[in-house]
């Protein structure tokens, strides 16, 4: 029976939610170790992620799409506006000011388009998961040669391995990450929407930066490595066992492709 | 804009109050316009317009007026029913939901169905992020209950 009387529920929750700081979620690991009663309560804690993705999805496929633009024309028409008899939009252009009529456009757009952030995907796609690789996209444009040119020592590479495996709750060894040819740059914790993401970088010598990206989204499913250019870079992007995972260079896409496989069979996915 | 409507159905647990919220929250972003800080979520924003609206204005009129209560909570399962006829997992888990008190039904919606973060879901609702971690730890067990009559143990979160 659920109940407010057990103390760690709480905890438990965020250690589900992957919203545990590294070390809080490593403590709780091992705490379960030892401790059959907390692992009960784990379990009595865990709902079908599947069952309750269905129930929004079905919320979502029952929304009166046709009736809500109507809505939002009639919105659009019963805005205040000055006196003036032209038609209602151009009306707003000539009386509303610039950012004014900008984030008017901008609602309209996300109204009719089913809302920004929920465009990317079906009723039933995940939502997180979409975001996440377009901001690695992002923030790696940043990243050149020069940002790679130096080297980790291997202390510093188990160090940092360590660091990474801890926040995503699995072990990251070099071996499992080192690629024939690519130079090992350093393994770098993010967060993305308070999920633990790992960025493992390396430095191709005819292509540049490449990177490696892991993140602990406790998505259900599985998706094999899928090839995509998102941000002007290539990617190759899998999933599974409640993780996300990304490739991510301006090496061309067999490459990247050769890479994701090795990567993924080291993780045990999708190769 | 469904994502909104569906926000407006968890919180209201009826069609017609949800129709009413998102027509209220378009007027409402049209007029304030202005406010809307380029560069930031527009959904969010539109969420908290409709949160608001949903908190000062309507609620407390439902209430006041006593309307369906008991119905209301009906309204969720019927309308995923409608979609889903033959996963009963799922409709299982619209009728556990609909079940929630609102403050359980609005943290699993914003966390797990919007993928807020808790810092998040705690800013969005101007609540301490501890308050969220209870409500969700009180809708997990609710939910999880499920399990045990189901018989589906994949998927699992």
């Amino acid at each position: 029976m659920a109940g407010t009387e057990h103390q760690d529920d709480e905890t438990l929750t965020a250690f589900l939610d992957g919203e545990l700081s590294p070390r809080d979620h490593g403590a709780v690991l091992e705490r379960l170790g030892g401790d059959p009663g907390l692992r009960q309560r784990l379990e009595a804690l865990q709902f079908s992620r599947q069952g309750l993705d269905a129930a929004f999805g079905a919320m979502l496929s029952v929304a009166p799409r046709a009736d809500l633009e109507a809505m939002l024309d009639r919105a659009l028409a019963q805005a205040p506006q000055p006196r003036r008899s032209a038609p209602i939009r151009s009306r707003i252009w000539q009386t509303w000011q610039p950012r004014l009529l900008a984030a008017a456009a901008l609602i309209v757009v996300a109204c009719l388009a089913g809302g920004l952030g929920y465009s990317l995907g079906g009723a039933n796609a995940p939502k997180a998961a979409e975001g996440w690789h377009e901001a690695v996209a992002e923030y790696w444009a940043l990243t050149t040669k020069a940002t790679l040119a130096l080297a980790p020592s291997p202390a510093t590479r188990t160090q940092q391995l360590a660091l990474a495996g801890d926040a995503l709750g699995i072990p990251l060894t070099a071996s499992a990450i080192s690629l024939d040819g690519q130079s090992f740059r350093g393994a770098q914790l993010y967060e993305f929407n308070g999920k633990p993401l790992v960025q493992i970088a390396y430095l191709d010598p005819d292509y540049g930066p490449i990177a490696y990206c892991v993140i602990r989204n406790g998505k259900p499913g599985a998706t094999s490595p899928t090839s995509a250019e998102i941000g002007g870079f290539n990617v190759v992007h899998w999933s599974g066992d409640g993780f996300g995972r990304m490739v991510i260079g301006r090496a061309p896409a067999g490459r990247l492709a050769e890479i994701a496989a090795r990567l993924a069979g080291e993780a045990g996915q999708g190769a | 804009m469904p994502a909104l409507w569906r926000f407006a159905l968890v919180l209201s647990r009826s069609r017609d109050t949800a129709d009413d919220l998102v027509q209220a929250t378009c007027v409402r972003a049209l007029e304030r316009a202005g406010q809307y800080e380029p560069g930031t979520r527009l959904d969010r924003w539109l969420f908290s317009i409709l949160h608001s609206i949903w908190v000062n204005e309507v609620r407390s009129r439902k209430v006041r007026q006593g309307s369906g209560v008991i119905d209301a909570e009906l309204a969720l399962i019927f309308d995923g029913r409608q979609a889903i006829e033959t996963n009963i997992l799922a409709a299982q888990m619209l009728a556990a939901i609909g079940k929630l008190p609102e403050p359980q039904r609005e943290a699993v919606l914003l966390v797990y169905a919007e993928g807020f973060s808790y810092q998040e879901a705690a800013t969005f609702l101007g609540i301490p992020i501890g308050t969220i971690m209870s409500r969700l730890a009180a809708a997990r067990g609710r939910l999880a209950e499920l399990n045990d009559n189901s018989g589906d143990g994949d998927g699992r979160n």
